[in-house]
């Protein structure tokens, strides 16, 4: 699934940019109480019931770029001021980095069980007998369900003998990898934590944008007011999402406050040689290897593949070579990643030396709100490109550069498989190779349908970044 | 006939905040239109930084055609106003 440019994508990347400036040009924090009426001013039309809603739902997006979930947000009055001054108070940020807007979710489509035609209305009436919440009746010689008091448990359709109850699936349940989405029976959803791998599939698909993210981008922001150096990590598929050449992108990071700007594809280029010893080392000892530099992949197999984790490259992402080198060269500095990915956040966390995590468009805002515009800015000369490291910002990327590091004699023996995206087929082949029903010998995986250059935190459509990859010099 | 200009808008404001998703509007016109239209990207056209926008201009992405400034709401909707531009034109 991608996402192009659509009025829930607009708003949202409105919103992030008029928060961004309250806090980038040192407005008072109450100025973010204004985001909404200036959004929605009187007398507009409204996106739901009324416009006090899609005010109310405006409040929910400015807290999730203040950092804050729909857990963490008190019942009752929110005055997102003082929200704004927790901000600095924050130790660490939450593992939780997917969080849903409960008043924009639950205009969602009616979900969960429902009795369709084909109900006969039979004698024996088994769907009644086995709901456990006396949530069946009949109406009419039909079988109708109480939603409000359906708990979506599905005894009902498991035992009907004419199939005549089906769950409608909402757009987010069904384009979770990882079953972590749940609709409860008030129309809400509710992520599974034990169960979601922060892939941010739910973010992309949702038509109303009420997935979201919780956003670093304020700590950043404060940080760098504080006159704290950062340096920034930049992932190869910012090509692309940026008007103008990488050279020009990274001169305007460099405005927008950044120490040092290092383009991980280097690091990358690094990860895809040393992937490669390690497959010629294990290809006879094991019988096949994964990648490992998609997080979201990782904390599947961790969470709902355990048997084949042994099976998982050891071989360091891309950003912790990359942030790893940084740290040792300037060990007082903070480090920032900018990339597509959601899942990132957590591996930061993990690693440790990563200290924020930013998305694309996230970065793009900064940039806005800071009036830089990458197409004029002048640059000396030609950026030193790493072709090979670039290529992990697609599909098929991180194969061929890995290839390319194995001699001609060994390359008989690689076989490699590429699992594009965690859809339904793939999740089989990868259940399948756990088992040792393996297909090749080096299994690439990414999380996202088409790579990174189509992960939640990207701003344009994928072809036209992979383009762009591929056109530059 | 003179062909129909579709200037693009590629300042940093219009690009990021869904332009980029109109440059590709070559791939998405039909042959026949095509061959009307003359598309190009543009740097910033200056609407981003100013103040008072009519309603209608109120967020970027801008894109001109024939000499008329537009905010598309999507790509769809963007095609729609030069397939209408076409049409008047004929
Ligand atoms: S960036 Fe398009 S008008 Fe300025």
């Amino acid at each position: 699934m991608s996402k192009t440019i659509n009025n829930a994508i607009r708003l949202k990347r409105e919103i992030l940019l008029q928060t961004i400036d309250v806090f980038l040009q040192d407005k008072p924090f109450e100025k973010l109480e204004e985001i909404p009426y200036r959004i929605i001013p009187d007398g507009a039309d409204s996106y739901r019931c009324c416009i006090h809603k899609d005010r109310a739902v405006i409040r929910s997006r400015i807290l999730s770029v203040l950092g804050y979930g729909f857990e963490d947000i008190d019942k009752g009055p929110v005055f997102l001021a003082e929200y704004a001054k927790g901000i600095e108070k924050r130790k660490n940020f939450s593992d939780e980095v997917v969080t849903v807007i409960g008043d924009a979710c639950s205009s969602c489509v009616e979900t969960g069980y429902s009795v369709t035609e084909a109900c006969r209305g039979c004698l024996a009436r088994p769907c009644v007998s086995s709901c456990p919440v006396d949530a069946i009746s009949f109406i009419d010689g039909k079988s109708v369900i109480d939603k409000s008091l359906c708990i979506n448990c599905g005894k009902c359709a498991g035992v009907c003998p004419f199939s005549a109850i089906i769950n409608k699936k909402a757009p987010c349940t069904l384009s979770c990898p990882a079953d972590a989405i749940v609709k409860t029976n008030k129309g809400l959803a509710e992520i599974d934590r034990s169960k979601c791998i922060n892939c941010g599939q739910c973010i992309v698909s949702c038509p109303f944008a009420a997935v979201v993210e919780k956003s670093q981008v304020v700590d950043l922001i404060l940080s760098m007011k504080r006159g704290v150096p950062i340096n920034v990590l930049v992932a190869p598929s910012h090509r692309g999402q940026f008007p103008g050449s990488s050279a020009q992108l990274y001169k305007a990071l460099g405005l927008l406050g950044f120490k040092n700007v290092v383009e991980i594809s280097e690091a990358a280029e690094e990860c895809a040689k040393e992937e490669s010893m390690e497959f010629l080392e294990k290809k006879d000892s094991q019988p096949f290897m994964t990648t490992s530099c998609c997080p979201a992949w990782v904390s599947f197999a961790n969470k709902h593949l355990p048997t084949i984790v042994d099976k998982i490259s050891h071989t360091a992402s891309p950003m912790a070579i990359a942030a790893d080198r940084l740290k040792k060269s300037d060990p007082y500095s903070l480090i920032a990643f900018i990339g597509p990915c959601t899942a990132k956040k957590n591996e930061a966390r993990e690693i440790g030396s990563v200290d924020f995590v930013l998305s694309f468009e996230e970065v793009a805002m900064l940039l806005v709100s800071k009036g830089i515009d990458v197409l004029d800015l002048e640059i000396p000369d030609q950026e030193n490109l790493h072709r090979d490291g670039t290529k992990f910002a697609f599909s098929g990327g991180v194969t061929s550069a890995v290839e390319k590091f194995i001699d001609k004699d060994d390359l008989v023996a690689f076989k490699p498989i590429q699992i594009d995206g965690l859809n339904k087929k793939n999740k089989a082949l990868l259940k399948a190779a756990s088992m040792n029903k393996n297909a090749g010998n080096f299994y690439e995986i990414m999380a996202c349908a088409g790579g990174c250059v189509a992960g939640p935190g990207t701003i344009c459509p994928p072809e036209a970044a992979v383009r762009k990859i591929n056109n530059e010099k | 006939m003179k062909k129909i200009s579709v200037k693009i808008c590629t300042g940093t404001a219009c690009y990021v905040m869904g332009g980029c998703d109109f440059l590709e509007l070559p791939s998405a016109l039909s042959e026949s239109l095509l061959t009307k239209v003359e598309i190009a990207g543009t740097n910033c056209l200056g609407l981003c930084k100013e103040v008072d926008r009519p309603e209608e201009l109120k967020y970027p992405p801008f894109v001109m055609i024939n000499e008329k400034v537009y905010s598309p709401s999507s790509l769809g909707h963007l095609i729609e106003l030069v397939t209408e531009e076409v049409k008047l034109n004929e």
